[in-house]
């Protein structure tokens, strides 16, 4: 069993603090993607789990086995550099081949073993060949092979895809997904692309400053994002963040107002919040719709900028209508870099949509597929459920999510 | 000495290709240039070239510009004076020297550019202002201690005082080169298992190479021009270095400028060889810093 | 790891200079090695400060050695690498020739540059007389090396024949590492040639021009060679420099302490510029691992 634990990890450079007291139980064979934006210590948590940065505090365990005080070859971790740092005066062979000549395996077994990694990943031809020679995929691949050979308990990536163009990071995805199925390793895979987080992820770690912001399956992390950070971090277009105020508090149902005179009342929980409270409701551009709505919650939306992108139309438009003075700019400062200010909405709609420029329209919004968050942030809690896709999913994860909660 | 391990450091044949095409060709500032490029040339060219013809030429012709009588006796005579000599001492000295400072200036280059430790700013710095160091103000005090503990005339001592002029170039220079080789680099080979001295030896020297064969030639030619110290600590003869034995043609009386001639010719002719591969490489690291600032 | 270096450093540089400073309080001579230095504190400083040739060979190091040689190599070496970087030496296929061309006076050591000049400077039958004489443009040979009036700006000519390339090559590579699309996109911006150089390239080029200048200064003002071999720092000590007074001093008057003091004010003016190449130069260059 290769299942890796952290327990209140911590790097310090001197006077900064790159990661802080992170706790993460990640199971064999999981794999796990830690995202964040640059700078969030995301990278450097990864070389103090390969070990090439010593921990400040903290322990690493692997399969039960404390590792960190273990020299870095020794820990049954491999990595794969963002460069490949692919040993240029060696072969492919040679390249992957090295580390079981460090470790003083046979060549026999070091030749078998090369083959098989390079027939699992399909480089079989390139054996002979110096690293200059390879393109950007064919390199990719010899640094997973070189990270494979060794049969390690984790397998680390530091965002190995970010140096290759577009349609071939799709196929690498795959490729590494498949791996990822016929491989027996743990993975963790460090990216600031939520695209890889989504798409590969078995559990998501979304990382700021040294600290975990939220830990989940792609799915919880989409569908009930721990605050307004995570939710602005993950989606695309990002999720609409309107300041609003409490009207009202029902049990499991908030009533809020927010620009343009809209009155919403939500699914959540109204634990320690009150009437008259500032709040955030935030609202996927994906779960918006053109379209009057019964029931009257609908923004009128003056639509500035259309992207249509073929299958489906991306609008940027200022809600209209009054302005309530008693929604005050309250001190949500994580709202600080919304493009756009408190009236700015995007809505995401079917590419077949007949709105044009400069025309005001109505946008439906279902209560419950809204998020709400208190003034630091924090999300109120959802009904269980609540605009899920696969609820049964999310359930199931849920417990997981708590502790994300917990730790910040 | 292939250039793409080094792709960093820029290199003048870096964009062949053609700048935006000025439009306008004034046949003017055409000939002006071409002419300037001509005057230019014959200024850089004509004295060294000099050199190699006045070493062929008997001493009756040789402050004539038209008169030319071949010869190779001022190529014997220096020879016969024991100019093969001084070649010999240069070289031993000079190569011994550069391996010992290329080998413990890669290990502390590696040290230098990778590692993190307490008063890293204060001895790196130590290092490579060395390079600035007025050597004349050495030359007395050297010269007291080389007396004390029997260096003085010795092949050690100027191996000594060599190393010790090339390790802040050659430091300077390989740190240079050591940060155009990516970190993960090392970094794999950790996570491969290599020791300390693994990753010296088998991952970095290879790839930096080229960089290293630059480096020590770069602290050849130091070396082998050396001056001060050479006049300084060697006085006799039969241990004297080229440069010495140059400067000794240099006669109360006479000058003999034929066999001062050849001798320049003997000097030169090493350095221009060793200096081809070497100067772009040179001219682009001196400054390199401070056009990537 | 760093022991090495550190070995060959602190008995190269170190302690010889802590000796040098040692010296610079006593009178300590070349024949009385043994016997050792009588301390006799700042004399030797007095005597210097109140050494009018003292205030002599200080001017010519800084003017005549340093300052017109390092301002002459920057001029000319900024010329030369605009003139090897321009189109027209370009589309007549002569820019790699001049570069290579270039490397000649580079790869000639000193002491043959040096040796090379005097023949061709030879005040009776150098070739520059010669070919002046020719030219009709004096009557008489000029002793180039000999003659005060024309003494320094020889040395000086020596110098800069010697490394121009250098300033050159660097240069140009500062030249050619010119975004190009920062010169279109100021032409697209309408500025003329001369308008590109000023907002574009020199200031680019600036840098490297700076660093160049202090690596210069450092060379020159320490150098020895060129002023000992080209004259001997005559005529008389007309052409005395520091480096020479040093020499001179030490091993030709054998008064060691003097000479040592002279070493020592030298070493302060090197230390404070040392101190600004490398806060503003290497701590620069070098702030990854720093």
């Amino acid at each position: 069993m290769a299942d890796l634990n952290l327990r209140r990890v911590s790097k310090r450079f001197g006077d900064v603090t790159a990661v802080a007291e992170i706790d993460l139980e990640i199971a064999h064979r999981e794999f796990v993607v830690i995202v964040g934006p640059s700078g969030c210590g995301k990278s450097t948590l990864l070389r103090v789990i390969a070990g090439l940065e010593e921990l400040t505090t903290g322990e690493i365990h692997v399969g039960g086995e404390p590792v960190h005080r273990t020299p870095p070859a020794k820990r049954g971790i491999a990595m794969v550099f963002q460069n490949y740092a692919l040993y240029p005066h060696k072969t492919v062979a040679g390249n992957m081949g090295f580390a079981l000549r460090m470790a003083k395996v046979p060549g026999p077994e070091i030749e078998r073993r090369v083959i098989e990694a390079a027939r699992i990943l399909q480089i079989e031809d390139l054996l002979e060949r110096k690293p200059r020679q390879l393109s950007g995929g064919q390199r990719q691949r010899v640094a997973i092979g070189r990270a494979i050979v060794r049969e390690p308990k984790v397998v680390l990536f530091d965002e190995p895809l970010s140096n290759l163009d577009a349609a071939l990071r799709v196929d690498m995805r795959v490729e590494l997904a498949r791996l990822h199925g016929s491989i027996d390793a743990t993975m963790v895979y460090v990216t600031h692309d939520q695209t890889e987080a989504m798409t590969m992820a078995d559990k998501i770690v979304v990382l700021r400053e040294g600290r975990i912001e939220q830990v989940g399956s792609p799915m919880t992390i989409y569908h009930h994002p721990a605050n307004v950070f995570v939710a602005g971090f993950i989606g695309s277009p990002r999720m609409n963040l309107l300041p609003g105020t409490v009207r009202a508090t029902a049990d499991g149902a908030v009533t809020v107002d927010v620009a343009g005179g809209l009155r919403i009342t939500v699914p959540a929980e109204a634990t320690g919040i009150a009437a008259g409270d500032p709040v955030t409701l935030g609202v996927r551009p994906e779960d918006l719709a053109i379209g009057p709505d019964p029931q009257g919650t609908a923004f009128d939306l003056d639509v500035y900028v259309i992207e249509p992108l073929g299958g489906e139309t991306i609008l940027y438009g200022q809600i209209g209508g009054q302005i309530e003075e008693r929604i005050e700019e309250h001190d949500a400062g994580r709202l600080e870099d919304r493009a756009g200010g408190a009236r700015t909405l995007v809505v995401k709609t079917q590419g077949g949509a007949t709105v044009r420029n400069r025309q005001r329209v109505p946008v439906r919004v279902v209560p419950e597929v809204c998020h709400l968050f208190d003034r630091a942030g924090v999300a109120l809690p959802r009904p269980a459920g609540a605009g899920d896709v696969t609820p049964p999913e999310t359930e199931a994860e849920e417990p997981e999510r708590m502790q994300g909660e917990k730790l910040r | 000495m292939s250039r793409d391990a080094n792709q960093a450091v820029a290199t003048p044949e870096g964009n062949p290709d053609p700048q935006p095409v000025s439009i306008r060709r004034n046949p003017l500032t055409t000939a002006v240039i071409l002419a300037a490029t001509f005057v230019v040339w014959t200024f850089l060219v004509f004295p060294a070239v000099w050199i190699f013809v006045g070493s062929f030429k008997t001493n009756e012709t040789m402050f004539s510009a038209t008169a030319f009588t071949f010869t190779l006796e001022n190529y014997a005579t220096i020879f016969r004076v024991g100019f093969g000599r001084f070649i010999f001492n240069s070289l031993f000295i000079c190569l011994v020297a550069v391996v010992i400072s290329t080998f413990v200036s890669v290990i502390a280059s590696y040290v230098f550019s990778r590692k993190r430790f307490r008063r890293k700013r204060l001895l790196f710095g130590a290092v490579i202002l060395g390079q600035l160091f007025p050597w004349i103000i050495l030359v007395t005090p050297l010269f007291i201690m080389f007396a004390r503990i029997g260096l003085l005339n010795s092949h050690a001592g100027m191996i000594f005082s060599y190393v010790a002029i090339s390790i802040p170039f050659s430091v300077y220079l390989l740190v240079g080169y050591l940060e155009t080789v990516p970190r993960e680099l090392d970094e794999a080979a950790v996570m491969d298992g290599c020791s300390q001295f693994r990753i010296i030896w088998t991952i970095i020297f290879p790839v930096m190479l080229p960089g290293i064969v630059a480096t020590a030639t770069y602290a050849f030619l130091l070396m082998w021009t050396e001056f001060l110290f050479a006049l300084a600590f060697l006085t006799r003869t039969s241990l004297k270095t080229m440069p010495l034995g140059l400067a000794q043609f240099f006669g109360e009386q006479s000058i003999d400028w034929g066999a001062i001639m050849a001798a320049s010719a003997v000097t030169t002719l090493p350095a221009l060889v060793l200096f081809l591969p070497l100067q772009t490489k040179l001219s682009a690291g001196l400054t390199a810093g401070s056009v990537k600032g | 790891m760093l022991a090495p270096i550190f070995f060959f450093l602190a008995f190269f540089y170190g302690y010889p200079t802590l000796s040098n400073l040692y010296n610079s309080f006593t009178d300590l001579s070349l024949l009385g090695l043994k016997r050792g230095g009588e301390f006799i504190g700042l004399r030797n400083y007095v005597e210097l400060l109140s050494s009018r040739d003292f205030y002599r060979v200080f001017w010519n190091t800084l003017f005549w050695l340093t300052a017109v040689s390092v301002v002459l190599r920057l001029v000319l070496g900024l010329a030369l690498a605009l003139l090897l970087n321009s189109m027209t030496l370009r589309r007549w296929r002569l820019a790699t020739v001049s570069r290579l061309l270039l490397l000649v006076p580079w790869a000639t050591p000193p002491i043959v540059a040096v040796v090379v000049w005097r023949w061709l400077l030879d005040g009776r039958q150098g070739f520059v007389n010669g070919a002046l004489q020719g030219l009709g443009l004096i009557d008489r040979p000029i002793a180039f090396l000999a003659n005060v009036d024309v003494v320094w700006p020889s040395i000086v000519t020596i110098i800069v024949w010697n490394t121009l390339p250098l300033v050159t090559l660097t240069f140009l590579a500062g030249l050619q590492s010119v975004p190009p699309e920062l010169e279109e996109a100021a032409e697209m911006d309408g500025a003329g040639a001369v308008q590109r150089f000023f907002h574009v390239t020199l200031p680019h080029l600036m840098p490297t021009v700076v660093v160049m200048a202090l690596l210069l200064v450092f060379w020159t003002f320490n150098n020895f060679v060129y002023v000992w071999l080209a004259t001997g720092a005559g005529p008389g000590l007309f052409t005395n420099v520091l480096a020479t007074e040093i020499y001179i001093k030490g091993f030709i008057d054998f008064e060691l302490g003097y000479s040592s003091s002279v070493g020592m004010v030298m070493a302060a003016l090197m230390a404070v510029l040392g101190l600004v190449y490398f806060r503003f130069v290497a701590l620069r260059e070098f702030r990854e691992i720093l």
